[in-house]
């Protein structure tokens, strides 16, 4: 959490906070905004909890990747329980278990390493019954 | 509401462009050089380049500085205004956009307006290039994932398969094998398609444009001085441009931008989706092609597939689209793409297109791209609407 891009979101991103506009209910994330995307208009938001589960979107299985990745790599677009939209890896799932509708979990995992430093963030894993 | 339109204020007097490629040979410089020589030359009765009022220069990663001189550089055009625009897959075609409006207004008599992207160079292509170290961004997505997201969602939601978007590749390479201009001009199969490596699931190889260099040129002038120039210009009559984004909302099943970009171009050009005779629109992904059918308002959602099966969107079809064999084949430099699609239509519109003319004896021509933008495609759509004199 020590380059600035990362630490601007840090709290956000520990905690899965969003910000939901008080007129719409857009959920705002990782940065507070004062204007909304579906107001189209300056607007209120209140701080949330995203919540942990959501529901993919779609997804890829990512093939080709730069140096570094292991492939191949099930990406997705979650919606989470609590109106946010996020892209997010998926793991403990084979590829072909995947499906739009699937349920999945937020995991606090390590996501990269930066020069040296190691940077945490959310993976998601299908939530198992 | 607005009070100004650009319909029928501009003319194309002018187009040329390079045979797209792996140009190691060329320059960034030496390729604006031979796409503006081309443009020039394409004038039927001739242009001195002292007439040149202005230019503009489309390009996403130009290899030294990013001002609009090297334009300058590569034509000898100093002293005149040059701006430089990059708008991801929409350079090129907001370049020509905004060189509409200056000489729509009045401001300029002749403008010329070059797309170029030099993508070989560096050897990585766009996926080196992703935004890796990115918390929420989406670490690990690449261009054809942000596509791919897109080809899973419609695959699933219309029960399309990959043997049926493969009909997109299959037509464009068709195309391309025949035309001069492009980086690729080889035929493939739908089991060709089918049977390439995955790049990002569920596109493979032959799903994806290639990584290509190219440039290409056009220049416009104020509609009433066109016969000056050539007896065969070809009108601006409608354009349109939008942003957008899927973490608004929405199935990723279409992309929103080309449906209001479109409906501010036909609107301004009068028309609707049926009288466009020929369209150059954006396939940098085989899916790509397939949505925008949809939201160029050509098929109703979910219907596009139809179009190829039953050979409307064919080069010999009622409605050929990407006869030059589009991104896939014809590769995608990104600055110069809108351009040479504009130069394609310029051709196609005064029957001068050669091997890939279509046979429909078109009026009215599309031009389209989509592009990306905070990590996400469907970001910026840009759409043109040309129409013979
Ligand atoms: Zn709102």
């Amino acid at each position: 959490m020590h380059t600035p891009p990362v630490w601007r979101i840090a709290r956000e991103n520990a905690r899965l906070i969003g910000y939901r506009c008080r007129r719409c209910g857009f959920v705002e994330f990782p940065e507070p905004r004062k204007t909304c995307k579906r107001c189209r208009a300056p607007a209120e938001f209140e701080e949330i909890s995203m919540g942990t589960r959501g529901k993919i979107v779609s997804f890829v299985v990512q093939h080709r990747l730069p140096e570094g990745f292991e492939t191949p790599l099930p990406l997705a677009v979650i919606d989470l329980e609590n109106g946010a939209r996020v892209y997010g890896q998926i793991v403990e799932c084979k590829p072909e278990e995947l499906t739009v509708g699937l349920e999945v979990e937020a995991d606090f995992r390590v996501f990269y390493d930066d020069a040296g430093l190691r940077v945490y963030s959310y993976k998601f894993h299908p939530v198992r019954g | 509401m607005a009070q100004h339109s650009l319909r029928n204020k501009v003319a194309i007097i002018g187009a040329g462009m390079i045979k797209f490629g792996e140009l190691f040979d060329k320059s960034f410089e030496t390729m604006i050089e031979e796409a503006y020589l081309n443009a020039l030359k394409s004038v039927d009765k001739g242009l001195d380049p002292k007439e040149i009022e202005a230019a503009w220069l489309g390009t996403l990663y130009p290899p030294q500085g990013n001002s609009g001189v090297l334009l300058s550089f590569a034509t000898g055009l100093f002293g005149i205004p040059v701006t430089r625009v990059e708008n991801a897959c929409a350079t090129g075609s907001d370049a020509f956009r905004n060189a509409c409006f200056a000489v729509a207004l009045g401001l300029y008599d002749v403008a010329l307006v070059v797309g170029v992207e030099k993508m070989r160079d560096d050897g990585g292509g766009l996926i080196q290039r992703t935004a890796v170290k990115q918390l929420w961004g989406g670490r690990g997505v690449t261009m054809p994932a942000f596509f791919g997201l897109h080809a899973t969602a419609y695959m699933h939601k219309y029960k399309i398969s990959r043997e049926e978007i493969a009909l997109v590749s299959v037509k464009n390479h068709r195309n391309g094998a025949l035309y001069p201009y492009a980086h690729y001009r080889f035929e493939c199969s739908v089991e060709d398609v089918l049977k390439a490596p995955y790049i990002s699931y569920p596109l493979g190889l032959y799903d994806c444009c290639p990584v290509t260099d190219g440039a290409a040129a056009v220049l416009i002038c104020r509609a009433e001085l066109a016969s000056q120039y050539t007896d065969k210009p070809v009108f601006v009559l409608g354009s349109g441009l939008a942003t957008e984004t899927f973490f608004r909302g929405g199935d990723l099943t279409s992309f929103p931008a080309t449906r209001y970009a479109a409906q501010q171009a036909y609107e301004m050009a009068g028309v609707s989706p049926d009288d466009i005779d020929v369209a150059e629109i954006h396939d940098c992904f085989s899916i790509t092609e397939l949505i925008s059918y949809e939201d160029l308002g050509f098929a109703p959602p979910g219907q596009g597939i139809a179009l190829l099966k039953e050979g409307i969107v064919q080069l010999e079809g009622s409605k050929p689209i990407n006869p030059s064999g589009g991104l896939l084949a014809k590769g995608h430099p990104i600055g110069a793409t809108g351009v040479a699609q504009i130069v394609e239509l310029f051709e196609q519109l005064r029957g001068q297109a050669g091997p890939v003319q279509v046979k429909n004896n078109p009026q009215l021509a599309l031009q389209h791209n989509i592009g990306i933008g905070r990590t996400a495609t469907g970001s910026v759509s840009c759409v043109h609407i040309l129409g013979r004199g």
